[in-house]
């Protein structure tokens, strides 16, 4: 299923990506927004951006710490997820398992948001041309938004899980993994 | 032959270049790749955690492993199958990256690592099944696993950067 997923949102990416010519940005990029620009241009030329930018150690460490935050925090909530939709560690409760993986996830996002910043600061002209940046941007939002909201519902399911617990997975499942595949698409559109 | 020439035979060879040139198949294999490793590193967390002593406190050493070991099984074949794809892809270049040859050795060192858990304290675990804190061996193992598994994920991302 996620390999159908991921397929289907990298066809996605590279349509949005090959609809662009020399005088049509890509497809949901930024500079579809030209309004955006000057907030772009001025980013990019920060003081902290033009240090980053003037290293070769800066980036990839802060990169390399944003995708080990991301594998903290995707694979805590897919213990949950699993959980929920019946699949794996049945031995505890969706509420058991957010209870002991919740202060990981919660430091996970303030190091992914963090360090997403700092990439965000390095690069702004290359994302405000990326078709993936602005998905990923409205994905992470919406599961953030989730996570905090919705989900901490979780917490009241015990032994037995009502459909709507199912419902919680697959939507916290397509979100944040909307937000980890539009973030490595990054790399490559 | 030389492992030089045995990974430019096989970057030459039709599945390598099929691998290393497809626009679809290539982002795949590497995007399972982290989803493996976020498979695999959670429960292996949640594992060391409670072998160091800081998380699942209140349930036994035994159960915490039982209870994650499948997913930890099934991340580590995702990622061992893609991974051995995209060394596949580009043996070469993994070759004469000095952070893949670290990513090796750490990878060996998680590996010694479980296995001499398995093979000694791991053993008597029936023993300090509750015990807080637990033995400074399973404690020790924890450790090790946490930091040799960060870091194989440091290595294999500072591999595709060409520094």
């Amino acid at each position: 299923m996620l390999g159908l997923l991921s397929l289907f949102l990298t066809h996605g990416l590279r349509w949005a990506a090959q609809s662009a010519d020399d005088l049509q940005p890509a497809q949901f990029a930024f500079a579809r927004f030209p309004s955006w620009f000057p907030f772009f241009a001025w980013v990019d030329m920060t003081r902290i951006s033009t240090f980053i930018k003037g290293t070769t150690w800066v980036f990839p460490l802060v990169e390399t710490i944003h995708i080990l935050a991301l594998a903290v925090l995707l694979g805590s909530v897919f213990l949950i997820n699993l959980r929920l939709l019946g699949i794996a560690v049945r031995r505890w409760s969706p509420a058991q398992i957010l209870e002991q993986v919740r202060s990981l996830v919660n430091w996970s996002v303030v190091i992914i948001l963090i360090t997403g910043v700092l990439l965000f600061i390095a690069e702004p002209r290359k994302l405000f041309d990326s078709a993936a940046f602005g998905p990923k941007m409205i994905f992470l939002a919406a599961a953030l938004l989730f996570q905090y909201t919705l989900y901490p519902r979780v917490r009241s399911m015990q032994a037995q899980i009502p459909i709507w617990g199912r419902l919680l997975a697959v939507v916290s499942l397509t979100l944040w993994f909307g937000v980890a595949v539009c973030g490595r698409a990054i790399g490559f559109v | 032959m030389s492992v030089l020439e045995l990974c430019q035979w096989v970057q030459d060879g039709s599945i390598s270049t099929a691998l290393r040139e497809s626009t679809t198949l290539w982002p795949v294999l590497e995007g399972s790749h982290l989803l493996g490793m976020s498979l695999m590193m959670a429960p292996v967390m949640m594992y060391d955690l409670r072998l160091i002593g800081v998380r699942w406190k209140n349930d036994p050493v035994s159960r915490v492993k039982w209870g994650f070991l499948p997913v930890t099984f099934f991340g580590f074949a995702l990622m061992v199958t893609t991974g051995v794809l995209l060394l596949w892809s580009e043996p070469v270049k993994c070759y004469n990256s000095g952070y893949f040859r670290i990513k090796v050795v750490a990878l060996i060192l998680a590996g010694l690592n479980a296995m001499v858990f398995h093979s000694t304290i791991d053993r008597t675990t029936a023993q300090w099944d509750t015990t807080s804190p637990p033995p400074f061996r399973a404690r020790m193992a924890g450790v090790l696993s946490l930091t040799l598994w960060t870091a194989v994920i440091f290595a294999g991302r500072y591999t595709a950067y060409n520094l």
